[in-house]
């Protein structure tokens, strides 16, 4: 029983030195690129949670919209590499934010809310315990801070896209993906959880405004993309809802036939930027909306 | 209902409360079985399988009525007919949920369509943990048929009631520390465990210490390295440098061994709470040196499975050389196949068999000098190969671990990225620190010192202590046990 109590004891003196350590040493420092994806969004979501930042605009999506990093300084960008749209609606509607616009990005609607990161997010108790102690969150992992402190650790890979047959070969299995068309209930399935989620956060007063990052053009027209599109357009349409307009796919260039290169994101974010400051020149005009 | 999960932990204490209740002393047992019961059924309902709570009831009545029957028959044959009886029900029912989908996949493009056979096939889901029940119900016939001439029937006297078996049976088979995923247990080992149990003589040191260092491998080791070998997919890792690949791999291997081994001592820690030993199931498998040796230290409770209740009925090495060959051959390929139906796990089992083979063919005939140095190369080449047939757990499209390997030299001097390397290494770094510890200590002569107790009080508090600390800390986000879909 003496090793028993003498770990507790033990465990709690770490632990009280690690809060320590973090509030007066280590607070503020940078874990993120070291992190693993899923480690990265959940950082992202912890810090949307628990920093007194109230944004007014807030970008959900995948990592087709994570890239879009170049926004202004009151945007908050909750896409998630791996997930979808999904998530980032329902970690803003359960947040006490209220972001005056959210951005919803439609390019990747086929994945579902992750429900692993929602439950680390929301556990009881434990996500209360992490708004009050910085060292029990993502960002102060023991690990994550070590590897910053390595040499090399804490610099950011470069993003390199695909050259030569990798690309092609990434093409054609995007192009081969977005080919198969999605089964009708499938498209009415995605159609109703957006129109759920939509629904809820119009009930906090924020202001839906959707949009399409360009990627490869020669997807732009394909079976999957068109038919999400047009269901989305009958859903919401463009009289009740907003969109950013849709832009000609061949002025932008992906690095591996979806995600866009830097200089095309930082474009990219430029127009969906001018767009929301034209928005909030006009009032909201939305429906409430339902799904088929 | 994971492991790690909080309906898990509330669980366990509401059974553990009522458990050592004086008055519901005489329904331990009960309590158990109904506790299991429930914890099936949340795992069924989570895996979208319900009714397969029917498929565990069948199973255990098939099972206690066919082992009944065998060791109370009047005459061998028909206690061999019960078995045989027994034994062949359990096949069924493994043969027909594990690998009706790979039969289907197995057949022509054409049978697939809506009214095909092989679309019939398809549709059939794994039930959680069937793997492990139906081996369990195996070893219950064949210990129950060995048994016969015995003067109790484990543990429990002649003349008790046929009910009393059927409760033995019930929480021998989904007893819920075990149930869907091991450590596989032996009706020998098990039944005669079953009796009122005390809270004093709960062992809490031992559990305490199975929990922490099963916690920690699991929650803070497997499910952090989870997220960086997630790459380890096609085509992910085609984009990859070649040196970033190999660490990925060499993550991957500490990984399994975390997630599986973390899974058996919290297992076994649980167990313990209630008054039950279930057996090791890992023995610092990587500091092996010979194939022999690692299937000695690995997933110790299936090795000695199929080493009990099949290698030795197929003829073990009595039956010349060439016999022992192929029936190493034959187990390994069939103990492959238990790990999945796919035939990646055939082709991982058959390379494991073909490696004892070899190394049995060749025990005799070549004599290394037995020093530390040659020690060292044959742990390497050990672990090397482990390793790299682990790839076939990891990818089950054997195209894509050719892929995997071939990109390995390809990008050689692909980019790498570093924080990823350096994280993989750390994660790494105390199942290598617990081998090591465990290699360098074990014939120690400081173990025979008087300091080795006063080193043991102080140091344990400490280690036990951090790894709590990093289990607060530093856990990853739990995903499921490997050894789940299995």
């Amino acid at each position: 029983m003496r090793t028993i109590v003498l770990s507790i004891i033990l465990c709690g003196v770490f632990l009280v030195g690690w809060h320590e350590l973090v509030q007066h040493r280590l607070y503020g420092t940078r874990t993120m690129d070291v992190a693993s994806q899923f480690d990265q969004n959940l950082m992202k979501s912890q810090s949307f949670l628990y920093t007194g930042f109230q944004p007014d605009v807030v970008i959900v999506g995948s990592s087709i919209a994570a890239r879009l990093t170049n926004h202004p300084k009151d945007w908050y960008n909750l896409a998630f590499a791996g997930g979808s749209s999904f998530t980032g609606l329902e970690i803003v509607q359960r947040s006490n934010k209220h972001p005056k616009i959210v951005l919803v990005e439609t390019n990747v609607l086929t994945v579902a809310r992750d429900e692993r990161l929602l439950d680390s997010l929301f556990f009881p108790i434990v996500s209360k315990a992490r708004g009050r102690f910085p060292s029990l969150r993502e960002q102060y992992k023991p690990t994550h801070v070590l590897v910053t402190e390595l040499p090399g650790g804490e610099s950011k890979p470069a993003a390199h896209g695909l050259s030569g047959d990798r690309f092609t070969e990434q093409v054609e299995r995007r192009l081969g993906e977005l080919r198969v068309p999605l089964q009708a209930d499938s498209t009415s399935g995605i159609a109703r959880r957006l129109a759920d989620a939509v629904k809820k956060l119009q009930a906090k007063g924020c202001r839906v405004v959707f949009f399409e990052v360009p990627e490869y053009e020669q997807s732009e027209h394909l079976a999957r993309p068109e038919a999400i599109r047009a269901k989305l357009h009958e859903l919401f349409p463009d009289n009740e809802y907003a969109w950013v307009p849709h832009v000609d796919w061949s002025n932008f260039h992906t690095t591996d036939a979806v995600h866009l290169d830097p200089d095309s994101a930082k474009h990219y974010t430029h127009i969906v930027a001018d767009f929301v400051e034209h928005l909030h020149s006009k009032p909201a005009t939305t429906a409430p909306v339902t799904a088929d | 209902m994971l492991f790690t999960s909080a309906r898990f932990i509330i669980l366990v204490l509401i059974t553990l409360v009522l458990f050592y209740t004086p008055m519901l002393r005489r329904a331990q047992t009960v309590l158990l079985i109904a506790s299991s019961l429930v914890f099936y059924l949340v795992n069924s309902y989570e895996a979208h399988q319900t009714s397969y709570v029917i498929l565990l009831i069948s199973s255990i009545t098939i099972n206690a009525f066919t082992s009944y029957q065998t060791f109370f028959a009047k005459s061998l044959p028909k206690a061999r007919f019960w078995a045989t009886v027994g034994v062949i029900a359990n096949l069924i029912i493994l043969a027909s949920f594990k690998y009706a989908g790979l039969l289907g996949h197995s057949m022509p493009i054409a049978w697939t369509h809506e009214a095909g056979p092989a679309h019939f096939l398809l549709m059939i889901t794994l039930p959680v943990g069937i793997s492990f029940f139906t081996f369990e119900g195996i070893s219950l016939l064949v210990d129950s048929f060995k048994a016969r001439s015995a003067e109790d029937f484990f543990g429990t006297p002649l003349d008790a009631p046929r009910s009393h078996h059927v409760l033995s049976t019930t929480l021998f088979i989904s007893f819920f520390p075990h149930l869907v995923a091991g450590p596989i247990l032996k009706a020998h080992d098990f039944f005669p465990q079953i009796k009122p149990k005390f809270l004093k003589d709960v062992d809490w040191q031992f559990c305490f210490r199975k929990l922490v260092i099963g916690y920690f491998l699991k929650m803070v080791i497997a499910d952090s390295l989870k997220d960086q070998t997630f790459w380890i997919q096609y085509p992910y890792f085609m984009w990859f440098g070649g040196k970033e690949l190999v660490v990925l791999l060499f993550g991957y291997s500490m990984q399994i061994f975390a997630d599986f081994a973390g899974y058996s001592l919290i297992a076994i820690g649980i167990a313990g709470l209630f008054g039950y030993r279930f057996p090791e199931n890992f023995d610092f498998p990587y500091i092996s040196k010979s194939f022999s040796e690692f299937w000695r230290r690995w997933h110790i409770s299936l090795s000695s499975w199929l080493r009990e209740y099949l290698y030795f009925p197929l003829g073990g090495n009595r039956r010349g050389k060439f016999r022992t060959y192929f029936n190493l051959i034959v187990v390994m390929f069939l103990g492959g196949l238990w790990h999945g139906a796919a035939w990646s796990y055939a082709i991982w089992g058959t390379t494991h068999g073909v490696a004892l083979a070899i190394e049995r063919l060749f025990k005799d005939r070549i004599k290394l000098p037995d020093n530390a140095i040659v020690g060292a190369f044959k742990m390497l080449g050990v672990f090397f190969v482990v390793t790299l047939a682990w790839l076939l757990f990891k990818l089950p499209n054997f195209h894509d671990v050719i892929s995997y390997v071939q990109a390995v030299f390809t990008n050689w001097d692909g980019p790498v990225n570093r924080p990823r390397v350096y994280n993989v290494l750390i994660f790494s770094l105390p199942v290598v620190i617990y081998h090591f510890a465990y290699l360098s200590l074990h014939h120690s002569p400081l173990k025979e010192t008087n300091a080795w107790p006063v080193l043991q009080r102080w140091t344990a508090p400490i280690a036990y202590g951090a790894m709590m600390f990093l289990i607060a800390v530093n856990s990853g986000v739990t995903g499921d046990f490997i050894y789940f879909q299995f």
